[in-house]
């Protein structure tokens, strides 16, 4: 009988992380494959029609003189064409995030549902290194891929915003373009590895990791990203479609009045204010235009909004937190890893 | 050199104890049969060898010193756990090449040869395969990459009689081969005589039996006697059958050269029989360990 | 046990002329299942001294059983002068049991085959064959050495140390 086993390694030399970039790769070559399956067809959709609605553009463009009625036409025609994102919309929007947390899920929570962690974190690599490797491939590869789509989807915006038709700091459409589409798709992948963690079993993780990704989305949209520098403010009635507003009152002499005055104020004329924001609108059925009204009587309407000119600066900010909130996540991730133990 | 070492090891989960105050010093070159019912700690104890769980209290080392779960003792302990986790949509030529890039030692050849030689193809999914062929891939994977202690959980509970001897003969071919130590828990007590040659029985979460299975028989004795006629002489008693005006009494004796009671009728027994009165023994006191310190 | 006369007689460097195997529902121990069949191939003149015991390894693969139970066959042997161990090589037959050359035990096997014709003749059958045999063989060993213990019985217990 021979004893050929060797004596304890004093100095363990660690794996190289290529070897282990081929693991990572390998296992979940699949979950590739299908995410760039599905943004290849996206995209192609995206490709095709940004072709056509920049043809509609320049037939607008080159049309001579801009007032007369046949370049009016061309102006309606590419304007409701192309004008309302829609369901397509709402598509690019979630993206993101269901592509970081289908990535990100299955990562962790396959290997406890099926038992392979038994497997994999008994190698001589160990369970740290092993995830390491696992979770910055999934995050390059989620990240490279959603940075691809965010330019592709700008790209197809491209015409819409020189018709300063398109509101680019809008909730269903911000975060599906330039930088900050690959920031969600980070999110959506570390609540999906850390829920995979969690959970232990793929289908819940998905679904949790979903809806946080949702609720955080929410929170961005409608409190967070209106706030990320101070908002401007216009006294103005004609608000541009491209900003975003933030909020609306009216003041007199300087000072904020409340509602309820203002609501007095036009009673007493038989008249009131809708519940809309648009300063334009006349009230149906009375005669005295309850805006006009107010304003020749020393009230002004306050308007706080985001300009589109901070569409960059803007996305530079929320790819900042929202990355380094997925950088937290992660890292979380793998300290609670270290410490899990397998029953 | 001990190949496992443990000093007051437990294990809680929540507020229960899965094993506790297990102390073992099992030296090398030995197959180690863990026996016990299950949900006695036996799983607990060798997640807690090959690194996936860490102790709740007391020490434990491997390979001579290591600590549990520390690159050293991953890069030299190979485990096979329950049910032959291998990643099922795989190729068997994936599996391969995914175990040579997760380890620093990985002998592709061996591996390679011994596959051909069971005949299963490079190219067939791990899933594919029959349960015999999985394990024994498994086991390939494992051996290849030539650890000093290979763990096996119920290595054999899914296998047919014929897979189950293939299986338990390229272990053991091994453990002539490259020196290597194995401890492996089962249920089959019937093969423990042949397979096995230390034997560590848990029950309820302590450690009843550990040391080598020639000091353990040598250490018991079935007396035989009338009750008047024949005292076991205070030594442990095991297990105790009344059959007639006959009692039988399986004893434990402090060491090798005790006195057997004179009155008695007494014989040694197997080492399935003693398996079997240790795990039918109603809970005592936790008895001394005999610890298999080498002679 | 199956001797290989063919083999054995082509004196092939690498084949041992004896192949063991098990029975594992005899009860008896596993080396000890190994050592009896050595003896007893040494016994009928089947091993002869020089003769190699079989590789450890090709014993373990064959019947899958410990290499230590093995390996502690074979130093029984060797404590009783049976077998040495030539490092490198492997195990070999240095001893001789053959207790009666082998035209002895052919006018042995005859006289036995008269005996149990006239055994057969008196209405004996297999089994009562046997316990007359084994009960007569008992007095004649106990009269003669009192004190031997017999040979299927595990070896009794030496005063401090392991058997």
């Amino acid at each position: 009988m021979t004893a050929l086993a060797a004596a304890p390694n004093p100095s363990i030399r660690p794996i190289p992380w290529p070897r282990l970039g081929w693991v990572a790769w390998r296992q979940h070559r699949s979950t590739l494959v299908g995410a760039v399956a599905l943004l290849a067809v996206i995209g192609l959709y995206l490709l095709i029609d940004g072709l056509r609605m920049r043809a509609s553009y320049d037939a607008f463009l080159a049309c001579t003189p801009a007032n007369s009625p046949a370049c009016q036409l061309a102006w309606q025609s590419f304007h409701d064409s192309f004008g309302s994102s829609g369901l397509i919309g709402v598509i690019l929007m979630l993206l993101p995030g269901i592509i970081g947390a289908f990535a990100g899920a299955p990562i962790l929570a396959r290997e406890l549902e099926t038992g392979t962690f038994r497997y994999a974190w008994t190698q001589g690599a160990g369970r740290m290194r092993w995830a390491t490797s696992e979770l910055v491939t999934g995050a390059v590869g989620v990240a490279v891929l959603l940075a691809a789509f965010g330019t592709l989807v700008s790209w197809y915006n491209q015409p819409l915003v020189a018709a300063g038709i398109m509101p680019r700091l809008r909730a269903t459409v911000f975060p599906a373009t330039g930088v900050a589409a690959p920031g969600w798709a980070l999110a959506g992948f570390a609540l999906g590895v850390l829920a995979g963690l969690l959970w232990r079993r793929v289908l819940p993780a998905l679904a949790s990791a979903c809806a946080a990704w949702f609720a955080l989305a929410f929170l961005a949209g409608g409190l967070l990203r209106q706030n990320y520098l101070s908002p401007m403010t216009t006294t103005s009635l004609q608000l541009s479609n491209t900003d975003l507003t933030v909020g609306q009152w009216w003041t007199r002499g300087g000072l904020p009045v409340s509602n309820a005055e203002i609501n007095s104020t036009l009673q007493a004329v038989g008249t009131h204010l809708d519940g809309s924001t648009s300063a334009s609108v006349a009230h149906v059925g009375s005669a005295v235009d309850p805006v006009q009204y107010l304003l020749r009587h020393g009230y002004q309407q306050v308007t706080s909004y985001q300009p589109d000119s901070r569409y960059w600066p803007f996305q530079w900010i929320e790819f900042g937190w929202v990355a380094a909130l997925s950088l937290l996540l992660l890292g979380a991730t793998l300290w609670l890893l270290r410490r899990r133990s397998a029953r | 050199m001990n190949i496992i070492e443990t000093s007051g090891l437990g294990r809680r989960y929540g507020s229960s104890w899965a094993l506790s105050e297990c102390t073992l010093a099992i030296p090398e070159g030995h197959l180690v049969a863990l026996v016990g019912p299950n949900g006695a700690g036996k799983s607990t104890l060798l997640n807690l060898v090959v690194g996936l769980t860490a102790p709740s209290v007391g020490e434990l080392t491997v390979l001579g010193g290591v600590p549990a779960g520390s690159p050293a003792a991953l890069d030299g302990i190979a485990f096979v756990a329950q049910d032959m986790p291998l990643y099922r949509h795989l190729s068997v030529a994936d599996m391969l090449h995914l175990t040579r890039n997760l380890n620093r030692r990985f002998d592709t050849s061996l591996a390679r040869r011994r596959l051909a030689d069971l005949g299963i193809s490079d190219k067939r999914r791990a899933g594919k395969l029959s349960g015999g062929q999985q394990a024994q891939l498994a086991l390939t994977l494992a051996l290849a990459r030539h650890p000093r202690l290979l763990v096996l959980d119920e290595p054999t509970a899914p296998l047919d009689p014929l897979a189950r001897h293939d299986f338990m003969a390229s272990v053991l071919t091994a453990m002539a081969d490259d020196g290597i130590s194995v401890i492996l828990s089962s249920h089959l007590l019937a093969e423990l005589e042949r397979v096995a040659d230390y034997l560590v029985l848990i029950s309820r979460g302590r450690v009843r039996l550990d040391g080598t299975i020639d000091e353990l028989l040598d250490l018991h004795r079935l007396l035989t006697g009338r009750p008047d006629t024949c005292a076991e002489a205070g030594y442990s008693i095991i297990e105790s059958v009344t059959s007639g005006a006959q009692m039988h009494r399986l004893v434990r004796l402090p060491s090798t050269d005790a006195p057997l009671p004179a009155g008695c009728e007494s014989r040694p027994v197997g080492i399935e029989e003693l398996t079997l009165a240790y795990l039918r023994e109603v809970p005592a006191p936790p008895l001394a360990a005999l610890t298999g310190v080498s002679r | 046990m199956s001797i290989d006369k063919e083999l054995s007689e082509a004196s092939l460097e690498d084949v041992s002329p004896l192949a063991f195997h098990l029975d594992p529902s005899s009860g008896v121990p596993t080396y000890l299942q190994l050592v009896q069949q050595v003896e007893h191939a040494l016994r009928l003149g089947l091993l002869k001294p020089g003769d190699r015991l079989p590789k450890v390894r090709e014993v373990v693969a064959d019947l899958a059983i410990n290499p230590n139970t093995v390996l502690k066959a074979y130093r029984e042997l060797e404590q009783k002068n049976l077998a040495s161990g030539r490092p490198g090589q492997g195990t070999f037959v240095n001893g001789s049991l053959a207790q009666a050359t082998l035209p002895a035990l052919t006018t042995l096997r005859r006289s036995l085959r008269v005996w149990l014709t006239d055994a057969e003749a008196a209405g004996l059958d297999e089994d009562g064959i046997v316990a007359l045999v084994t009960s007569t063989l008992r007095d004649f060993t106990d009269r003669r050495d009192p004190d031997r213990v017999g040979s299927l019985a595990r070896p009794s217990r030496k005063a401090g140390g392991l058997a």
